[in-house]
């Protein structure tokens, strides 16, 4: 699905609401994918953008509930699940992904990014995430902001 | 997700793949991969026709590898795009699971 757009501006921004479930991540993925493909970004920053938002996402789908009171909070079952905001913009020497969510608080960007250093036999599956953020972003920033949770990803273009 | 998996003459058993290894394609992948990770020795997993993987699908690469490794066997990871070689190396599952360009560099990781 297509955001709306100015017909006389070109606009640089776009800006949709999401429920924080596991299910809302690939329709954010598509209508992530489509403004990009839009936007004639290269293949290399969709992948990181589509990569970033379903570490992002995933993350909160499946640690942030138990807060969320937004207009998804009863979506899922009795848990209430988050509101998700995601806004991107695209500028000439950079693209913004920012993610806002009213889930229980989570600092992504102070969190030990776990990276497989180790045998086999002592490694543990899964957990991968937020490395992968770190290698695929060129900044990673966490405030308290806008809905609660707020995440800024910068890719050089 | 698209999963085929072919037994070869030589003893290994080919996982080729197709499609997004996402929130979406691993978990339809898991099953195959157990099956799999259950019964064979030595797996090369073809990801020449995977677009994308996430940590999810690399959650899937790492249950099915201990579970093989744990019966003495091994796997490799045959020819990754760019992206997805990229996105390996960066959280060390190429450590673990390595990168192999052709057949016959995962036989001579097979043989040991």
């Amino acid at each position: 699905m297509r955001a709306e757009r100015s017909q006389q501006i070109p606009q640089e921004s776009w800006r949709r609401s999401f429920a924080g479930v596991l299910d809302e991540i690939p329709v954010a993925a598509r209508w992530l994918d489509a403004i990009a493909s839009e936007q004639k970004l290269s293949d290399e920053l969709i992948y990181s953008l589509q990569l970033c938002l379903e570490e992002l996402l995933s993350n909160i789908a499946r640690h942030g509930a138990g807060r969320g009171q937004g207009k998804h909070a009863q979506t899922k079952g009795v848990t209430p699940a988050p509101t998700i905001e995601i806004a991107l913009h695209i500028g000439a020497t950079a693209v913004t992904m920012t993610i806002e969510d009213d889930g229980m608080p989570f600092d992504v960007a102070a969190a030990p990014a776990r990276r497989i250093d180790r045998p086999l036999e002592q490694v543990e599956a899964g957990g991968l995430g937020i490395q992968l953020i770190r290698s695929f972003s060129n900044d990673l920033k966490y405030e308290r902001a806008g809905l609660g949770n707020r995440v800024t990803v910068e890719f050089l273009r | 997700m698209k999963v085929d998996v072919l037994d070869q003459k030589n003893g290994i058993t080919t996982i080729v793949m197709s499609g997004r290894m996402d929130i979406e394609g691993a978990p339809a992948a898991d099953m195959k991969f157990s099956v799999v990770a259950g019964s064979k020795k030595h797996v090369v997993v073809d990801l020449s026709d995977v677009s994308f993987m996430a940590s999810l699908g690399m959650r899937t690469l790492i249950v099915s590898v201990k579970t093989i490794a744990s019966k003495g066997g091994s796997m490799a990871l045959l020819n990754p795009q760019a992206n997805v070689e990229k996105a390996l190396k960066a959280s060390g599952v190429d450590t673990v699971i390595p990168i192999v360009r052709d057949m016959a560099a995962a036989e001579q990781i097979f043989k040991g």
